[in-house]
């Protein structure tokens, strides 16, 4: 950790919101915001700001605080803005890339505020916990993300990275080697172009889109077969997407939609809300595949909403980080030692209710864990191309190998921020694998 | 019992060795410290810089690290330069950043030159023994114990036991203990280190066969010329040199000897062909590395020959260097087949190989498992994290090459010294050396295989350059106290003041000129536009410069823009190498921590949180984590 950077990163919850807040810390954060305002910051004090960003600018309002009197003892700045998650990424990547800053590491402010001896010693007891807390739910959003289908690219791409790096190198370190043949500068510029396509397309695509919603706390509804959980679902939707019949194993593959709950009690935001096919142990082989998902979405879910019209809730098969237990159908009467919340999804008895339960359950420590992870793959993902573009223009240009393997190595690193840095050692291997190098 | 007295003691006297004595003697020289402070303590003086294997200095990386040991006033350089019999540039048509300079040496000849060097000096006494015990109390090196009963005592040791460390030489089924061909192993020093509490590893090496000149149809085969007029690794090399070409001082006023000093020879090349793969397919269940006899790890960047054939099945053909070794004698290396099978086996090898059909071999070629200290036990200047005082250097941390011995040699040597005299530490950082790159990946990884330096290891390649390092290294050794103690040293300063001042005055013009309508600095970031270029645009008499001035100012300028974004790097990170952790946390206290953070921390011991930083499983996250860790009340022990 750099103490002389001045670090950001987004201070409210993930999700859809009527604000956000951006903070900054850091010795000379006035001056660089005073860059990218409409105002120069030179005392501490509240104040409207416009934040120069886009055609025409940003309405921010603007939080300093002096080093003598802020959180981490450091010179402080915070910004609230509109709440749109694509406009705070913006930003913050626009912050975090100016000379000096960076997008702060977890638990990072605390670690500095504790640094500045900002806390009492029984605070602070509970500092070295929060900071790896944060670590470890970064971690795990990490491990989710990089098993699906996003992992899947991003080694993709550092592949090809190192594959393009080994061979610039060979050329370098080995070309007095009879077997070596370097790469062409033209061949090199047009793999390099095509890496580059690969991380744009990736940029706009679903795939990115999916990331972002995978941000949000996720919301399960489980319960039996027929338990009435589509119904609830499009209550709470506020409209019919599911197929809803009253044939038990209606819905064969699990169904997710952003609920916005951002409104419902202050600091609420939007959730994920998945309906699953039924629960139902007894069930054939032939929904052996719908069950699995069932189960595998049980796993993930921060939030299980467990349906059952008759209130008694038999244990769940997967044990589930928060459950909310609901009574469906709660128009019919009340089975003897009955328990849970009643709803009915017809006549809307109690979903406001459920609706506030849900907001204030649906925290999630994944969901907080990839909202500050995937601004830095982003960044990570800009520079990458960055340096690459850098390869491909001095290719072009005919520059000198060495000059070329630095932009290569440069944008090697930022891939290796998403998973997993190749460090010069693996692709001398790399080298070595495809010359016969030895003298 | 006999006891003497010394500042340093270095252990053995290979590249390591002889670097780090001679290192050690030009710190305490400067100091007034005089005669009789080091003790080189070596098997056999006769064998004081020997070139166990290829008789060559430099190349690609390794000339890089030659030019760095010499500007930092090291021998290494001054014995190349003297001896060489073919000298070449690697990577001449390639950018200035990835130039290796490489001469082969006269083995005889380079071999001399160290002794008469460091046998000159009369800070260094030359003992004959082989070390038995390590004199250690409450952690801290007290001497040392000669087989012979003598004791020497010293606050400061360099152990530097090259391939002798339980030596175990193979060539096919037949298995001799020694450190290098005809020569004992050094046996009690494994077990001292072991009873101390250092994790020994175990790795191999290999040597290709030498053949008789007089037995190849020498003029038959293709020549191999070097660069004519050769290239100097050591700038006092340069117009007049203070060496002789035997490797002795000369006196001011003395006429001295015009490099090369030596007559320059050629080089010839073979290659294998499809029957010589063949034969070594037939008799791999003889070769140690395949029949199990060894289970060490060899060099993945220097196969045998046999590794060869096998990983690279599809080739039909390898080229093989024949590489005279002497002028005084007739012996060739064999470079390429580099071998452990069986004796038979390596005669016919040879014989198929076209112009080597009735081949005398000289000496077969062997492989040799040796042991070595695994080196992330020793901080980055040389010395143990177990004992105070005892500094490790070359093959014992687990690298390979003369090259990368000889500057942790100098790194322990100058370490050494300056424990003896109660001053800090010294080291150099990756963004200032290549010796810096070596010394820090060797403090921070986990070595699979014989380390060697690349140049894809230096991430600040492009200011890293062969050609500047006097300007990034002799201030530094000025202030190290390196150059003041000798005739040498002050000569180097002399010649270093003289090209910083060219340097100065050419850079001035460059700031200030124009060419076709843009500034010179901008014109000399173009690619294609050459010293040659250069000169013809800046005009007047390219005399007024030295050759090198030209080429260093040229290549500054042409990596200017890229440089300046590895210096802001450099500063940025500059504050977390800096920050230094203490060398006695308990890091299973840490519950917060991962256990595989915990357990790389422990293992490693790092000393400040830029090295920390750089370790395998450790993340930024968890800097943050240590840096609050550590501030705790109670943290440290």
């Amino acid at each position: 950790m750099r103490l002389g950077d001045i670090i950001v990163a987004v201070a409210s919850p993930p999700g859809w919101a009527a604000r956000a807040v951006i903070r900054l810390s850091g010795p000379g954060a006035w001056a660089m915001l005073s860059g990218v305002l409409d105002t120069a910051v030179t005392q501490r004090g509240c104040r409207a700001a416009r934040l120069r960003f886009g055609p025409s600018g940003l309405p921010a309002l603007l939080l300093a605080q002096a080093a003598r009197r802020s959180y981490t003892g450091e010179e402080s700045a915070e910004l609230v803005l509109p709440g749109s998650p694509l406009l705070l990424d913006r930003v913050l990547r626009m912050l975090a890339g100016l000379p000096g800053a960076r997008l702060a590491a977890p638990g990072e402010f605390t670690a500095r505020a504790y640094l500045a001896g900002r806390m009492t010693l029984e605070q602070a007891e509970g500092v070295a916990a929060l900071i790896a807390a944060q670590g470890e739910d970064e971690r795990a959003s990490a491990a989710d993300l990089l098993g699906g289908e996003a992992g899947k690219r991003y080694r993709d791409w550092i592949e090809e990275a190192a594959t393009l790096l080994a061979l610039v190198e060979a050329g370098i370190d080995f070309s007095d080697q009879e077997d070596v043949t370097g790469v062409s500068t033209s061949d090199l510029a047009r793999r390099v172009e095509r890496l580059l396509d690969d991380l744009a397309s990736f940029a706009g695509s679903r795939r990115a889109r999916e990331a972002e919603a995978a941000s949000l706390p996720r919301v399960i509804l489980a319960g039996a077969p027929n338990a009435g959980k589509s119904t609830l679902a499009n209550a709470l939707l506020g409209r019919s997407r599911a197929v809803v019949s009253d044939q038990p194993g209606t819905t064969r593959d699990a169904l997710e939609e952003v609920l916005d709950l951002t409104g419902v009690i202050p600091g609420g935001s939007a959730v994920l809300l998945t309906d699953t096919p039924g629960i139902d142990d007894g069930g054939g082989a032939i929904h052996a595949a719908a069950q699995h998902a069932a189960r595998a979405a049980l796993a993930g879910a921060d939030l299980v909403v467990y349906c059952d019209p008759l209130g008694r809730f038999a244990p769940l098969p997967v044990a589930a980080q928060a459950e909310l237990r609901v009574r469906t159908k709660a128009d019919r009467v009340a089975p003897p030692e009955s328990t849970g919340l009643p709803v009915c999804a017809l006549d809307g008895w109690n979903l406001p209710e459920l609706r506030r339960q849900i907001a204030c359950l649906a925290t999630s420590h994944r969901a907080r864990g990839l909202a500050a992870l995937l601004p830095r793959h982003r960044e990570a993902m800009d520079r990458a191309a960055a340096h690459l573009d850098g390869a491909r223009l001095l290719a072009l240009d005919d520059a000198g190998a060495e000059v070329i393997a630095g932009e290569l190595r440069a944008a090697l690193d930022a891939l290796g921020e998403l998973a997993g840095r190749i460090d010069p050692d693996r692709v001398l291997g790399r080298v070595f694998a495809s010359f016969c190098i030895g003298k | 019992m006999d006891q003497r007295r010394y500042s340093v003691i270095v252990i053995g006297g290979g590249h390591a060795g002889a670097e780090a004595a001679w290192a050690a003697a030009n710190l305490l020289g400067g100091t007034g410290l005089q005669t009789g402070v080091i003790a080189l303590v070596t098997i056999d003086p006769a064998k004081i810089g020997v070139m166990s294997c290829n008789p060559a200095i430099g190349g690609l990386a390794k000339g890089q690290l030659v030019r760095e040991i010499d500007a930092l006033g090291g021998l290494m350089g001054l014995a190349a330069d003297a001896t060489g019999i073919q000298f070449k540039v690697l990577n001449s048509s390639r950018g200035a950043a990835v130039r290796g300079p490489r001469a082969q040496c006269d083995k005889h000849a380079y071999a001399e030159a160290v002794r008469r060097m460091v046998g000159a000096r009369p800070e260094i006494d030359i003992i004959t023994g082989t070390v038995e015990r390590l004199l250690v109390e409450d952690a801290r090196i007290l001497g040392v114990r000669l087989g012979d009963g003598t004791v020497l005592a010293a606050p400061a040791v360099v152990l530097t036991t090259g391939t002798f460390m339980r030596g175990l030489m193979h060539t096919g089924e037949s298995k001799t203990p020694g450190g290098r061909h005809g020569e004992a192993a050094a046996t009690g020093i494994s077990a001292a280190l072991t009873e101390l509490g250092f994790e020994l590893g175990r790795l191999k090496t290999g040597t290709p066969p030498r053949l008789a000149r007089g037995s190849l149809r020498w003029d038959d085969l293709d020549p191999a010329l070097g660069d004519d007029p050769p290239t100097p690794f050591s700038d006092l090399s340069l117009g007049r040199s203070a060496l002789r070409a035997d490797g002795s001082k000369c006196r001011l006023g003395e006429p001295t000897y015009a490099f090369p000093a030596l007559p320059q020879v050629d080089c010839r090349q073979t290659a294998t062909t499809a029957a010589v793969h063949d034969l070594i397919r037939a008799n791999l269940h003889r070769a140690p590395m395949y029949s199990g006899q060894i289970e060490s790890v060899g060099p993945r960047y220097c196969p045998s020959i046999e590794d060869k054939v096998v990983r690279f099945a599809e080739r039909g053909s390898h080229t093989v260097f024949l590489e005279p070794e002497s002028l005084r004698d007739d012996w060739v290396y064999c470079n390429g087949i580099s071998t452990s099978l069986p004796a038979d086996v390596q005669d016919a090898i040879v014989h198929a190989l076209p112009g080597c059909e009735r081949a005398v071999i000289h000496r077969y070629g062997y492989a040799v498992e040796y042991d070595m200290v695994r080196p992330h036990q020793i901080h980055a200047t040389g010395m143990t994290k177990r004992v105070d005082g005892l500094f490790l250097a070359g093959q014992i941390n687990g690298t390979s090459g003369y090259e990368e011995a000889a500057a942790q040699g100098l790194v322990a040597g100058v370490n050494a010294a300056r424990y003896a005299l109660g001053q800090p530490p010294w080291t150099l950082g990756r963004h200032e050396a290549y010796i810096g790159v070596l010394m820090d990946d060797l403090v921070t990884r986990t070595p699979t295989e014989p380390y060697r330096m690349f140049t894809s290891r230096a991430e600040h390649r492009l200011s890293l350059r062969a050609d500047n390092a006097a300007d990034r290294l002799t201030p530094i050794a000025e202030t190290l106290g390196l150059l003041a103690g000798t005739e040498l040293g002050r000569l180097r300063s002399r010649r270093f003041t003289r090209r910083r001042g060219q340097m100065g005055a050419l850079h001035g013009e460059v700031d200030a000129a124009r060419v076709g309508g843009v500034p010179m600095e901008k014109a000399l970031r173009q690619p294609g536009f050459d010293v040659p270029a250069f000169q013809r645009a800046l005009g007047g008499n390219p005399a007024r410069y030295d050759e090198t001035v030209w080429f260093s100012v040229h290549a500054d300028r042409a990596y200017a823009a890229y440089v300046v974004r590895q210096h802001a790097e450099v500063r940025r990170s500059a504050e977390l190498e800096r920050r230094r952790i203490p060398a006695r946390v308990d890091y299973a206290r840490f519950a917060a921590l991962r256990a595989e953070t915990r357990q790389a921390l422990s293992r490693f011991r790092p000393e400040t949180f830029g090295q920390a930083g750089r370790l395998e499983g450790v993340t930024p996250a968890d800097l943050t984590l240590l840096s609050v860790l550590l501030s705790r009340p109670g943290a440290v022990a």
